[in-house]
């Protein structure tokens, strides 16, 4: 089924709606979620909770592009349900060993700067991701938005391992001055 | 880690969140134009350049380790594959075990005869032009107001508190659609105007509000609304003489939905036969409010 054919079924408030959509993006949605959660349990949940969230946002949203729009529901719940569940723990997995590296872009306190707006980190790190030849950009987001081992985005890109970890280590410096530049404070 | 770094870290992966879709898109655009390579292989409806298959050096490139498609790791090419759009993806994809590993994919599954590979780049084809995405232009308020007869058809009242954010045109095989959005908060209202023939449209009857009062039936709607109601009471299109308010009132409706604004909501379409023009109407505010804003249409 096309993304406006499931659209139209939420607007037309039609429950077939949820049906079509797992079947359309309900892998997808649950990659993102496996791959911040890795659970099986919580990583339904955080899709059943997506296709709720749709329900209530359709309409009368209308999205362009209905495959992130999930996606940015699904990484969003992940996110905060990983958070709930290791507040408290230090240890591996693939999103612990993500935060490590975006620690990194942190830039140091300079002064008795506020911490910046999460709106005006958004715009920042947009503008940011703008600079970057598309390749790095593609590589960064693939590691950073969607959680994916080293070994998968060479795979993906037909790139050497080696060559993809050298390319996000320089882009997680760039991130950082850029930040440094911006005199914000994360 | 610090934990002042480690907000930070959260802090900034909260707000990649907000990347925008474009970017994201084409992260994955690219990774389909190397995923149709001679070397990527995909479960179910996978490529594999038939030079491979039948060459014999290509038969000694798959036993080679340095390739490694049929490892566990190769589980996580599956799933990078399979964030693409169903007509791509496999059905029964392989999904990690709790413990990360992989579950063993044969030869077999990935061997796809050569006359299938034109129908999986259609496939593919038809996939990245039905992404969703419609031909359409963005426009200004006043751009939108200068759309011939369409643009006529934007009310000159707002419900209170409204303020325009976006406008657009778009274009489909059935012709040009005027796309305008207003928002207060958390609430929008939408517009979607368009030419219409009357004779393709099934009017709804004032007289029976069965077929299209949200007042009289439980959700699911499914479940209450009776079969023979059924297309109007999702689809319903008035003719502009028969518009009021207790017509307004009778489709929009406060849902008890958590974590949602309290605003009535509602869907319907109006017909305006002088110039063969339907606005379907999506959005939230009081009726009062969306009759004066139809009624400032065309005023």
């Amino acid at each position: 089924m096309k993304d406006t054919e499931i659209i139209d079924l939420y607007w037309e408030r039609n429950e077939r709606a949820i049906a079509e959509t797992e079947i359309v993006y309900g892998k997808y949605c649950y990659g993102i979620a496996y791959r911040i959660l890795k659970s099986r349990e919580d990583s339904d949940e955080c899709v059943n909770d997506t296709w709720l969230r749709a329900w209530n946002a359709i309409p009368p949203k209308y999205p362009q592009r209905f495959a992130l729009f999930l996606g940015t529901i699904t990484r969003n719940l992940s996110f905060d349900k990983w958070k709930r569940k290791n507040a408290e723990k230090r240890g591996n997995g693939q999103m612990m060993a993500a935060l490590d590296e975006l620690a990194e872009c942190v830039p140091a306190p300079s002064g008795t700067e506020e911490v910046v707006e999460a709106a005006y980190l958004e715009r920042l790190i947009n503008e940011f991701l703008r600079t970057l030849p598309e390749k790095e950009c593609n590589i960064f987001l693939r590691r950073y938005w969607y959680v994916e081992e080293y070994e998968a985005i060479a795979r993906r890109y037909q790139m050497k391992l080696n060559t993809v970890k050298t390319s996000i280590f320089r882009t997680r410096k760039k991130l950082r001055a850029y930040l440094e530049q911006e005199g914000i404070r994360v | 880690m610090r934990e002042e770094k480690r907000q930070g870290s959260m802090r900034i992966f909260q707000a990649l969140s907000g990347v925008d879709s474009e970017l994201l898109e084409r992260s994955e655009t690219e990774g389909k134009r190397h995923g149709n390579s001679l070397f990527a292989v995909r479960k179910g409806t996978g490529i594999l350049a038939a030079a491979v298959c039948f060459a014999g050096a290509g038969v000694a490139l798959w036993g080679m380790n340095e390739v490694n498609f049929f490892s566990s790791g190769n589980t996580r090419t599956m799933e990078s594959a399979q964030e693409i759009r169903a007509e791509d993806s496999a059905a029964g994809a392989e999904l990690p075990t709790e413990d990360g590993s992989g579950t063993g994919i044969s030869n077999e599954d990935h061997i796809v005869p050569q006359q299938e590979t034109a129908k999986t780049e259609g496939t593919e084809q038809d996939s990245a032009s039905l992404s969703g995405e419609m031909p359409q232009q963005e426009l200004t308020w006043q751009e939108a107001l200068a759309v011939e007869i369409l643009g006529d058809y934007l009310p000159a009242d707002l419900p209170e508190g409204f303020e325009f954010e976006t406008a657009s045109s778009i274009f489909s095989e059935t012709g040009q659609t005027l796309h305008v959005r207003w928002v207060n908060g958390r609430d929008e209202i939408n517009l979607f105007i368009s030419a219409a023939e009357a004779d393709e449209i099934v009017f709804v009857d004032i007289q029976t509000p069965e077929a299209y009062d949200v007042r009289l039936y439980d959700v699911p709607y499914a479940d209450s609304v009776p079969e023979e109601y059924r297309d109007s009471f999702e689809h319903p299109v008035f003719r502009s003489g028969d518009l009021s308010l207790e017509v307004i009132a009778a489709r929009m409706d406060d849902y008890d939905d958590a974590g949602d604004t309290s605003t009535p909501r509602g869907i319907f379409a109006v017909y305006y036969e002088e110039d063969g023009v339907l606005v379907r109407f999506s959005g939230r505010a009081e009726a009062q409010s969306v009759w004066r804003m139809f009624t400032s249409i065309q005023q």
